[in-house]
């Protein structure tokens, strides 16, 4: 009889099935609904703006990989997830050569010059969205982008950074809650990204701690300056439903790499997204501060992995 | 089995399987084969050989019957010991001197030890144990030989818990069952012993992980004695009746041809005979696993055995066997978060990656229990389990660090 020929591994000889393809898969699919509203609400504009941004971060990650000689992994969906998220947090008018400066910057600067993917300290995306940022203010402004697309709108941050919280009134919380707000292509509607982010948890693909946390941060902060002075401060749920909070939360702030994984790392990384997004809004010079906090706690992240407790003396086993 | 729902949460559960399967006996082999760690044991081929005899200081003859063949023999990890092959004769032959010990109550602790020895049970004797365990959790999700053991005869594993307390000479005795056995065991449980129903879910089976999830009432706990429903009975029909240790319990699981059976086997029975018993035929490229699917053993070739510690034999055909390939860390953090040990598999493992195995030292790489549940849950599919392997293994060699002073 022939002798079988039988594999020899080291063990588990099981696996859940989570793959980095089926995890990107999952967060796409998380993003959809958000990503359609977009599209429903500024049409081609938004539609170009979104495939330009997820076409040249394929192509930029693809590029960079052959030029680096690393093997070419544009396939597992990171690199489309990266341009969605981007293309979402850019306004519609964003002209094809912004979005790929965007784009080549968080493939490049954001996550190659690292290592590449599970290597990037700050999130990729933001990389790119900061340094858009910094360097085309006005194309980047929202009240100033909208000119074109929604002339009348008002961005609920700008006016409430310029005019204080008595202006935002006439924003009711209904419509910041559907959406019914300019800003980010996808950024705007709190249901779909908090729908979305639900979905992220179920699925077992980010964990409750960031975003919750995150959430209950912009809350607890909102709260104190609204206690302070209710009539300069905007109130909790005007924070929590306006801007970019819910995308930040539930899908920037998530990202793997750059935030921590102990449990109770996570909370204080969510905490000070939160805390740190109201202090910008409140005080910096800009009116949503929900990315640039994102981006200063990721620089603690690794810190906040050593904050994890001591492991507990455990009985001796004998068996 | 082995079936992940489409949404599971942060942190995957692997559940035990909790079916009703009844044990059958099989068969007793021809020939066994045995196996020491021992160099020195003085065996030559065709000596006889008596049921009960001691051939090395880990080993105790089964059968009786003439040595075949005497060799070095390689372990699935690449460990050495020895194999001894026995042509079993026809008729038994026990070795003088072994007694049975109808009554445990007035034996001394030490006496009971030695006599446990000579029947093939080695139990450490350790002095300072304060809660000895009864375990009726299988240790890994393909077995079910330890809660059908209970199922099977709950007052005699409910009345083994008085042997366990005068083996160990614990204060405290506990038994722990699934939640599905807590009715059963109710009934026979002795007076002064504590009950705990732990989730019937990997890695609870496990000694470390079991002593970590008692509850609180049963006190601190400094050293604690775990030992299966199955083990135990072994040992207390071992005593009852004098005669060495012969057969062992297992689960025997070939999802492939849809086969779960709980078997009793003859220790040293070849995992041939046992695929020839069930007409089972391995594919190309199948796995065969001794221990299971999550700590299994895997096996080169049909010539291993069934020794006194498989709890499992697992056939795992071509289409499910889990490549795991050495990409990048995503730092997802799941490892650390199904961690039973609370370690940061995340950081061991990428610095395992790179050499820093002082780091990994300073992360408590050696408490791992290699449970295998990070590596089942990497969504990169690293080889987790054999990245800590290294740094364990990297870790004993080097020297202890000089303790800094402050």
């Amino acid at each position: 009889m022939k002798k079988p020929e039988l594999i020899v591994s080291y063990p588990p000889h099981w696996h859940c099935g989570a793959s980095i393809p089926s995890a990107m898969h999952g967060f796409l699919l998380a993003l959809t609904p958000a990503a359609l509203f977009g599209l429903h609400l500024y049409g081609m504009a938004a539609a170009r703006v979104l495939a330009v941004s997820i076409v040249s971060c394929v192509v930029f990650e693809a590029a960079i990989q052959w030029r680096f000689k690393k093997p070419i992994t544009v396939t597992d969906g990171s690199a489309v997830l990266t341009g969605l998220l981007l293309g979402l947090i850019l306004p519609p008018s964003a002209p094809f050569w912004l979005v790929m400066v965007g784009s080549f910057m968080a493939i490049l600067v954001g996550k190659h010059v690292y290592g590449g993917l599970g290597s990037n300290p700050f999130n990729a995306v933001l990389v790119g969205w900061a340094i858009l940022k910094i360097s085309w203010k006005a194309r980047m402004d929202f009240n100033v982008a909208f000119v074109t697309v929604a002339p009348d709108a008002q961005y609920p941050l700008g006016v409430l950074w310029k005019q204080g919280a008595g202006a935002v009134r006439e924003f009711g919380l209904f419509d910041l809650f559907v959406g019914r707000e300019i800003g980010g292509i996808g950024c705007t509607s709190a249901l779909l990204l908090g729908l979305g982010g639900l979905f992220l948890i179920l699925r077992g693909l980010i964990s409750w701690r960031i975003p919750v946390s995150f959430l209950v941060g912009v809350a607890v902060m909102a709260w104190v300056f609204r206690a302070a002075d209710s009539a300069k401060y905007a109130s909790p749920p005007f924070h929590l439903l306006a801007g970019n909070t819910m995308i930040g939360a539930f899908f920037l702030a998530t990202d793997y790499a750059s935030s921590p994984v102990s449990k109770r790392g996570m909370m204080i990384f969510g905490l000070g997204c939160g805390v740190l997004t109201v202090l910008l809004r409140v005080w910096s010079a800009y009116p949503d501060g929900t990315f640039f906090a994102i981006l200063l706690m990721n620089m603690a992240s690794a810190l906040l992995d050593m904050t994890r407790a001591k492991p507990k003396t455990r009985p001796a086993v004998v068996t | 089995m082995q079936a992940v729902s489409f949404f599971n949460l942060w942190t995957p559960r692997v559940p035990l399987n909790t079916d009703i399967v009844p044990i059958e006996k099989l068969a007793a082999p021809t020939s066994v084969r045995l196996f020491t760690h021992q160099d020195d044991a003085h065996l030559s081929v065709r000596d006889a050989v008596r049921t009960g005899e001691r051939l090395a200081a880990d080993l105790v003859s089964p059968v009786t019957g003439k040595i075949a063949s005497v060799e070095p023999f390689r372990d699935g990890d690449g460990g050495e010991m020895r194999s001894v092959v026995i042509d079993v004769a026809e008729k038994e032959e026990m070795v003088d001197g072994l007694q049975p010990v109808p009554d445990i109550a007035d034996v001394e602790r030490a006496d009971l030890l030695s006599a446990l020895s000579d029947l093939g049970f080695d139990v450490p004797g350790d002095e300072d144990i304060d809660l000895a365990v009864l375990s009726c959790l299988d240790l890994d999700p393909v077995e079910t030989i330890n809660q059908q053991t209970f199922r099977e005869d709950p007052e005699a594993v409910c009345g083994a818990v008085a042997l366990l307390q005068a083996v160990t000479g614990a204060a405290r005795t506990a038994m722990v069952v699934t939640e599905a056995l807590l009715r059963h065991a109710r009934k026979h449980v002795p007076e002064g012993t504590e009950l705990v129903a732990l989730k019937a879910v990997y890695p609870n089976g496990l000694p470390p992980v079991l002593l970590s999830r008692l509850p609180k009432r049963l006190g601190k706990i400094k050293k604690g004695f775990v030992i299966g429903a199955e083990r135990l009975l072994a040992m207390a029909a071992a005593l009852k009746s004098g005669k060495p240790r012969q057969d062992k319990g297992l689960t025997l699981y070939v999802p492939a041809m849809g086969l779960c059976k709980n078997l009793t086997a003859r220790i040293g029975t070849p995992i041939a005979h046992v695929l020839n018993a069930f007409d089972i035929t391995l594919g190309p490229n199948a796995k065969l696993l001794l221990g299971g699917a999550m700590r299994g053993r895997p096996c080169y070739a049909t010539d291993f055995a069934v020794a006194p510690d498989t709890n499992s034999i697992y056939v795992q055909d071509e289409s499910r066997v889990v490549q795991y390939e050495s990409n990048p860390c995503l730092n997802c953090g799941k490892c650390s978060a199904v961690c039973p040990m609370g370690l940061q598999v995340n950081l061991i493992c990428r610095y395992a990656e790179y050499g820093l195995f002082e780091e990994c030292r300073a992360l408590r790489v050696e408490d791992c229990i290699d449970c295998g549940l990070c590596a089942y849950s990497c969504m990169a599919r690293r080889p987790l389990i054999h990245y800590i392997k290294l740094a364990k293994a990297r870790a004993a060699e080097a020297p202890e660090p000089e303790e800094v002073a402050t």
